[in-house]
């Protein structure tokens, strides 16, 4: 009989990122589960996908959507201050919420380039 | 310090600053080496001085190195006046914004990147915000999310928006959090409508609650990846919502305000001249202009190229002072938010990482108009307490004695018993002869008040 439980926090499967929250975990996309194989007992495991990722305010699910594009891997930081762990993470769920508009900015900047015939400027406060 | 290390230099690594025989200098440690070879064959170093956005040094002997660990010595340029984040007006600390966030997009451009952001290391520098602190670059790594976002956050964004949004007089919270406004802080003072701004709903708020979310979940975040393209992005969400916020005082638009005053253009140009006949009469290069409201007379000491310190309790006339520094092209000038009868004083650790006012001089003129009865009635300081205060700020001092008799100073009376027998003009020259030399004093054309013009003993 398969067993049901959940992914660690963080985990990507199928394309879905997970988070914790209150001591579930949730993911941000569909509903239903996915049979991950059998786990160490030998007993199929199957993944809870669930549809609401958070009662606390419809931002935070809004920025777990777009966290779906970034992409997690190590990286070091060496500086001698510390970044705080709450802020970089967030700055990965800021980055996906605001990466796709600057993206199309600078496509629209890149376009308006080449229609003008001017450069884009490599620096952007030059005129301020 | 030992070996004339500079008191507030020691957070980083990288290198400190240090004086020898008066002069400022920098030394760049070993372990910052390949990164400051970077910024200068990047051509880093070479774009940012040429935009005037980075102090220029140049690199000297190494014989005046301060320890084994040195591989380079570097002579900044000299900085007239250093002030801090806490004294300076809505617009100064909002371009001091901007200009680390320029920063930052040129340095991730030439492959570095800024690894901190601390409004203290801006100054303003000829008229315009500049940084200071040449070790502030390592080289960037593509994925790496910024080091110093919390920094920026919490020394720029937070003061304000809380300055913008909720009261002018927040600023003021830099001066008691010396790493910057904390976010939670800032989160809680700011009104409800400023999470209708994308920008501080994602970058106080949201930020705010990830760092109480994960202040203690053992996570490190050293997995977070952020593109650099998704670095630009969050630089340019940051601007943007640096750039929104504006301040307006009482709802005014800036053309209207102060166009009030006491005084008819005829009196206020006469007065002008006086203090120009007494400041030509005097060695100045350094002048502080103490309760300059909006620079009007400050300009007579800057129109005359010396550095002019206008500094006044009111972030009104401040802000509109660097308006029109900013507008008009005023080098010399420096305005700057401070209370007289609560200065800065000595402030983190040791009480020597910012110096108190007075530590900062002392000015080669000081200049103190229409202030004298502030001081002594309002706040109730002895004559001779205040010239003890002037002769600690300057060699000179162009004083301003406003008596009793005077509107403005009824009007102060007004409403409280007159505790002040020995406040007139006999009383004011035996205090202040105490320990200057009064050179000259003059009647004021159309009003019952004294300039004078002393010399410190």
């Amino acid at each position: 009989m398969a067993r049901t439980t959940s992914p660690r926090p963080g985990t990507t499967i199928s394309g879905r990122i997970f988070t914790k929250r209150s001591g579930r975990t949730y993911c941000c996309l569909t509903g239903g589960t996915i049979n991950r194989g059998p786990g160490p007992t030998g007993k199929d495991m199957n993944i809870k996908i669930c549809r609401k990722s958070s009662r606390r305010g419809s931002w935070t699910s809004l920025a777990l959507v777009m966290a779906l594009a970034v992409i997690l891997f190590p990286v070091d930081a060496l500086a001698y201050l510390d970044p705080g762990t709450g802020s970089f993470l967030i700055q990965g769920v800021i980055a996906a919420v605001v990466g796709a508009g600057f993206a199309i900015k600078m496509f629209w900047h890149r376009i308006k380039a080449l229609l003008t015939g001017k450069p884009v400027a490599e620096d952007d406060d030059a005129d301020e | 310090m030992s070996d004339g290390h500079h008191a507030a230099s020691f957070r980083d690594p990288s290198g400190f600053l240090f004086h020898d025989q008066g002069k400022l200098y920098r030394q760049v440690n070993r372990s910052y080496a390949a990164d400051y070879d970077l910024l200068r064959d990047s051509g880093l170093y070479d774009l940012l001085v040429e935009k005037g956005l980075l102090i220029p040094h140049t690199e000297v002997s190494l014989d005046l190195a301060r320890s084994d660990e040195a591989v380079r010595i570097l002579e900044p340029e000299p900085v007239t006046f250093i002030s801090y984040p806490y004294e300076w007006c809505f617009s100064q600390l909002k371009d001091a914004a901007l200009t680390t966030l320029r920063i930052q997009r040129l340095a991730l451009k030439k492959g570095m990147t800024l690894k901190d952001a601390s409004a203290y290391n801006i100054q303003f520098h000829q008229g315009r915000p500049v940084l200071i602190d040449s070790l502030s670059f390592t080289a960037y790594r593509e994925g790496e999310p910024w080091v110093a976002y919390r920094q920026f956050c919490q020394h720029f964004l937070a003061p304000l928006a809380l300055m913008a949004q909720r009261d002018i007089r927040l600023g003021a919270l830099l001066r008691t959090n010396i790493d910057g406004v904390p976010l939670d802080l800032a989160a809680g003072l700011l009104p409800w409508r400023s999470r209708l701004s994308p920008g501080l709903l994602m970058h106080i708020h949201a930020h705010a609650r990830s760092q109480k979310k994960h202040q203690s979940s053992g996570a490190t975040g050293k997995k977070t990846r952020v593109g650099k393209n998704a670095l630009l992005g969050i630089l340019d969400s940051l601007k943007g919502a640096v750039t929104k916020l504006n301040w307006r005082p009482g709802g005014t638009e800036w053309g209207e305000y102060y166009d009030d005053t006491n005084y008819s253009d005829s009196s206020l140009q006469t007065k002008k001249k006086l203090v120009g006949d007494m400041l030509d009469k005097t060695d100045s290069r350094t002048v502080w202009d103490v309760g300059a409201n909006n620079g009007f007379f400050s300009q007579v000491a800057s129109d005359r190229g010396l550095f002019t310190l206008a500094a006044d309790i009111d972030p009104t006339a401040v802000e509109q002072n660097w308006r029109a520094c900013r507008k008009g092209g005023r080098p010399e000038m420096l305005p700057l938010v401070m209370d007289l009868t609560n200065p800065s004083p000595g402030l983190g650790w040791d009480h020597q990482e910012r110096d108190a006012l007075l530590d900062r001089g002392p000015a080669d003129t000081v200049i103190a108009l229409a202030l004298i009865h502030h001081l002594a009635i309002s706040n109730n300081v002895p004559l001779d307490r205040l010239a003890e205060f002037f002769a600690r700020a300057g060699r000179n001092l162009i004083i301003e004695f406003v008596p009793k008799s005077d509107s403005q100073v009824q009007r102060l009376l007004a409403t409280r018993e007159d505790v002040f027998p020995h406040y007139d003009l006999a009383g004011f020259q035996q205090a202040f002869a105490g320990r200057f030399e009064i050179l000259e004093q003059t009647g004021i054309e159309g009003s019952e008040r004294t300039l004078f013009l002393m010399r410190r003993k």
